[in-house]
């Protein structure tokens, strides 16, 4: 699904320059649940934000989906993600003037899928997950637990081949935790491929492969030993 | 597409935070009433004489001509008798007629007055010339003698309730035969009429004397009508110009032995040469003497449309400044939609569709608000402005036009600064606008200046000059000098009133003359002999009693003033332009000679000189001018009487009584001189009174406008001000750096648009020969003004958002 070759990220900023990323080889398979972990500055996000292809490396390899990407384009970056990756924040980073629905509807505009097919897909998700009584609420009036969801519902909703999450669970209690991870786990069990960064090992525990980061390097992951 | 979404998230945007929309909504609403008022103001100004049936085809006949040694230029809308019955000679003629304007005489109905009636004689072609709705009656019998025609105004006015055909009317002792009831005039002509009396009639006035009436028939060098001309459609003009002044020549030649004789405007030796002047073009190009009504010209047009264009510039920027005055929430939003798969033009369509939405409601409150604003502007333009006159699909696509614009350069700047967003930054949480963007955000800014800082020059430059000749000394004293015109009516007995009212407590002197100042002159060519070779000039002649110096306050600079105890009818006063332009050394001694109504040379002994004063408006440098003793057979027009105070009700009164006693019950009519004068710019002081409104307008806009600047650049800056506050660093320091960041564009566009006014006022101030600029100090009030307004807002946002709160890094972070 997505396999990184001596990927280098440097940031510039006013004559210094700060490598984030230092030689990323990683190889992750479709239906992967992966977790990427280590200390705040490490490279996690970095690393997420050039694998859900929103970011660009400095130097390396990049391939989605057997795609080489290292010389894509933006717009072409923009359409192969269109549809293919979800996003999860710690924030859930909800449209506070649109409803559950209209919320969980962005991706689908923008895949042009007509009106009636987004309220058929929209309204089957939210009743799988117990949430369609939430349909016509706003953002504030959820807790961050259901936000939280529905950000996850939004990602997910146009059944993308990879959900990419940044401490997903950062802003919520352990119970509201455990709700998030078990929905990770259903959908990875559906056949998605998550990678999550975080850096709580209780988390990086529930997932089958763990990559760990230091300083920009990867010191470790269960596939690839550097 | 989408465009229901859109239309959905852009009208929750707007509901989200009811303040931003409702300054936003209100804002452009009241720039686009006032736009559309602007824009039925210049329609109106272009749409003169196009009211009439057939106006295309309508061309006023002028004269222009010089006199074979150059001295003399004619350029008059006026032309001789005959030309009509030539015109009517040509096939491209479809009808043609001449109007006299009728002297201002008492009409009366049986004992009432019409009171200010505008009487004019014609020919019965005048309504096909002009073809206006006949209500009442019928013009059939325009061509005999004392038939007269009145306008419905004129009939509801006088007539209420009757049937005015048939009814007799009395003016000057001849009585006129009402014949039917026209329309009036649209209000958006070069001229205007209550009466057309036939120009028959004009035979009974002189006792059907063939001799005078066969002399001005035939006379080819008098300019006493206007002659109108419709022509057939499709009639090559330049050829039927063409034929006609060589046509014209050969009558002129023909009439020569018969010409002797002219009158005092004749011009004997000045080849005329006639030419078609479009109706329609003469209310803003037309430029000639003996016009008919106070006309207009394109620099109003062109000062009305860069209004309207600044405005709907100033509300756009206005848009731009409210909409990111806090980008951060936009940002969050517009990035969370490209995560979410939008691409940038689907974001920038999103604000293009708010942009819209904002731009449509405004409109349709700013038609709201100009209807509720059209009668004060009216009252201050006295139009009668509607907002119906916004018909047609021209009309109703402009409004819509001005819609799309707003939309579009409302939209433009926010469209870019969110479209352009990078997703990374969700990463990040971080949602700040790139040094580009926030750069452009600043020469907007400097844009919203611009406009303020040019509109501001402007006013102040038009305010000074209109000032500048209303307080400038014109070489008289113009205060307090009652005129009282239609004095004719005095007659015989004007030195016994002007005794009377010497006698009045309040009258300091009182003086006749056959003109006053602002008002036109007679002039004649006067050459001086004392040179080689003799020089000639024009002067202007006014014909003035003994007590005109002290009445009027002149400067005698030289010898003494005309005496009545001497009778100087052979003496003249010229004013100093006369004596330079005539080359006169030493004036007492010498005399200067006219031709007199006979061509039989007359001479003048110069008795004095006067100072310049400006007898004539401020546009017009101050030409030759003499003034001659008034005999007692002279027609005169004016009496002038200088009172202490115009305020005192009772000089006024006893005047106005004493003039009863003189007049025949005749009534009094009177005007003060300053007034008069001053009634010259009216036109011009409209205009600045409009300006004054937009400037304040766009002062009110720009508030707003520095007000969200400053709270953008305070978020731009945000933690560089939250770090300075954690080291302790004063509140004064942190101030001063951010009204640097503002003040340099503040410094753009000041020093942009005040050379860009003062390019606009000089080209205005050509329209004057006598000027004033703006000065130094205004400009530094404005300037002062301007860029204080920018640092109070700063200052005042500062304090509302950082001084105010806990604002240190920490917390911020």
């Amino acid at each position: 699904m997505i396999r990184t070759q001596n990927i280098v990220k440097i940031f510039y900023t006013n004559e210094i320059a700060k490598t984030a990323l230092s030689n990323i080889n990683i190889n992750i398979k479709k239906g992967d649940y992966v977790s990427i972990s280590g200390p705040s500055g490490c490279g996690k996000t970095t690393l997420l934000s050039i694998i859900g292809l929103i970011d660009k490396q400095t130097s390396g390899e990049l391939f989605f989906m057997d795609i080489d990407i290292t010389k894509k384009k933006d717009h072409q970056r923009a359409k192969l993600r269109k549809g293919n990756i979800g996003f999860v924040f710690k924030d859930a980073f909800l449209i506070d003037e649109l409803t559950v629905f209209e919320n969980i509807e962005l991706p689908l505009i923008y895949l042009n899928y007509k009106r009636k097919e987004r309220i058929d897909i929209i309204e089957k998700e939210l009743l799988r997950h117990k949430m369609i009584h939430l349909k016509n609420r706003y953002p504030g009036q959820l807790n961050e637990e259901q936000q939280q969801m529905v950000s996850i519902l939004r990602a997910v909703i146009t059944k993308p081949s990879l959900l990419l999450a940044d401490e997903p669970t950062g802003r919520l209690d352990s119970k509201g935790r455990d709700n998030i991870l078990r929905t990770f786990s259903g959908l990875n069990e559906e056949g998605m491929t998550i990678v999550l960064a975080t850096h709580s090992p209780y988390i990086s525990d529930q997932t089958q492969i763990t990559i760990k980061m230091f300083d920009g390097h990867v010191v470790t992951d269960n596939n690839i030993t550097i | 597409m989408n465009t229901l979404h859109y239309i959905r998230a852009a009208v929750k945007s707007l509901l989200r935070d009811k303040l931003y929309s409702a300054t936003n909504i209100a804002g452009l609403a009241l720039g686009i009433g006032l736009s559309i008022i602007i824009l039925l103001l210049i329609k109106y100004e272009l749409s003169y004489d196009s009211g009439i049936k057939g106006s295309k085809n309508i061309y006023r006949l002028t004269t222009r001509g010089e006199s074979p040694d150059g001295i003399q230029t004619v350029s008059n809308a006026l032309t001789p008798l005959p030309l009509s019955g030539l015109l009517r000679t040509f096939h491209e003629t479809e009808a043609t007629t001449r109007l006299i304007p009728g002297a201002n005489k008492l009409i009366k109905y049986n004992s009432a007055s019409l009171k200010q009636s505008r009487f004019f004689f014609a020919d019965p072609s005048f309504f096909n010339v002009f073809e206006l709705r006949i209500i009442k009656g019928s013009v059939e019998q325009l061509n005999k003698p004392g038939n007269v025609v009145i306008t419905k105004t004129l009939a509801d006015k006088y007539f209420k309730g009757t049937n005015p055909v048939g009814k007799k009317i009395n003016r000057d002792g001849i009585k006129y035969n009402i014949i039917a009831v026209s329309e009036d005039m649209p209000e958006a002509s070069h001229f205007h009429f209550d009466l057309i009396a036939s120009i028959s009639t004009i035979e009974k006035i002189l006792n059907y004397n063939r001799k005078i009436l066969d002399k001005l028939e035939h006379n080819w060098k008098s300019l006493v009508c206007y002659t109108y001309v419709k022509v057939k459609p499709k009639a090559d003009l330049r050829i039927f110009e063409k034929h006609l002044n060589k046509k014209a020549r050969l009558f002129e030649e023909r009439s020569k032995p018969e010409n002797k004789t002219t009158t005092a405007t004749s011009q004997v030796n000045t080849t005329f040469h006639f030419h078609l002047q479009p109706i329609r073009s003469i209310h803003l190009h037309s430029k000639l003497d003996s016009e008919l009504e106070p006309l207009s010209n394109p620099f109003r047009i062109l000062i009305f449309i860069s209004i309207t264009i600044f405005i709907l510039l100033i509300i756009s920027i206005n848009f731009i400044n409210i909409t990111t005055a806090e980008p951060s929430k936009r940002l969050r939003d517009a990035a969370i939609r490209k995560l979410n798969g939008a691409r940038s033009y689907h974001i920038a369509l999103q604000i293009f569709t708010e942009a819209f939405i904002i731009s449509a409601s405004a409109t349709i409150l700013g038609l709201v608000l100009a209807e509720l604003m059209i009668p004060a502007f009216n009252k201050l333009f006295n139009l009668s402005l509607k907002l119906s006159q916004i018909q047609g699909l021209q009309d109703i696509g402009m409004v819509i036009f001005i819609t799309f614009i707003i939309g579009i350069i409302s939209g433009g700047y926010p469209a870019k600064f969110f479209s352009g967003i990078d997703p990374v930054n969700i990463f990040r949480n971080r949602f700040k606008l790139n040094k580009s963007s926030f750069i452009m955000r600043g020469f907007i800014i400097a844009g919203q200046v611009f406009v303020l800082m040019f509109l501001s020059v402007l006013t102040a430059g038009i305010w000074q000059q209109l000032n500048f000749i209303s307080e400038r000394y014109p070489g008289f004293n113009k205060k307090n000098l009652l005129i009282i015109d239609r004095a004719y009516t005095i007659k015989q007995n004007y030195e016994d009133f002007k005794q009377e009212i010497k006698h009045i407590k309040g009258v300091v002197n009182v003086s006749a003359a056959t003109s006053v100042p602002g008002e036109g002159y007679m002039k004649n060519i006067f050459s001086y002999r004392g040179i080689n070779p003799p020089k000639k000039t024009p002067v202007n002649v006014n014909f003035v009693d003994c007590d005109y110096l002290q009445t009027m306050q002149l400067r005698l600079m030289k010898g003494s003033f005309l005496n009545c105890e001497t009778k100087d009818s052979m003496g003249i006063i010229l004013n100093s332009t006369a004596i330079k332009e005539l080359e006169i050394k030493k004036p007492l001694e010498e005399h200067i000679e006219t031709a007199n109504s006979q061509n039989k040379s007359r001479k003048f002994n110069i008795l004095g000189v006067v100072g310049d004063y400006n007898y004539e408006p401020l546009d017009k440098k101050t030409e030759p001018l003499g003034l001659v003793l008034l005999c007692k057979h002279n027609f005169f027009r004016y009496i002038i009487i200088r009172v202490e105070d115009r305020k005192d009700k009772r000089t006024l009164s006893a005047i106005r009584n004493t003039w009863n006693k003189y007049s025949d019950n005749e009534p009094l009519e009177s005007f003060f001189l300053a007034d008069r004068l001053n009634d010259n710019y009216k036109e011009d002081s409209r205009m600045l009174t409009a300006l004054m409104i937009f400037t304040l307008f766009s002062f009110f806009i720009s508030v707003l406008g520095f007000i969200s600047y400053a709270s953008f650049l305070i978020e731009y800056k945000d933690k560089k001000i939250s770090l300075m506050k954690t080291l302790g660093i004063p509140d004064n320091y942190i101030l001063r750096n951010l009204i640097g960041s503002f003040g340099k564009y503040i410094l753009i566009g000041v020093s942009l648009s005040i050379p860009t006014a003062l390019m606009i006022i000089r080209i205005w101030l050509r329209n004057f020969a006598y000027t004033e600029h703006v000065s130094l100090l205004n400009l530094l009030i404005l300037i002062t003004l301007v860029a204080g307004t920018g640092i109070a807002s700063i200052s005042y946002q500062y304090f509302r958002i950082v001084f105010k709160k806990n604002y240190h890094y920490l917390t911020k972070r």
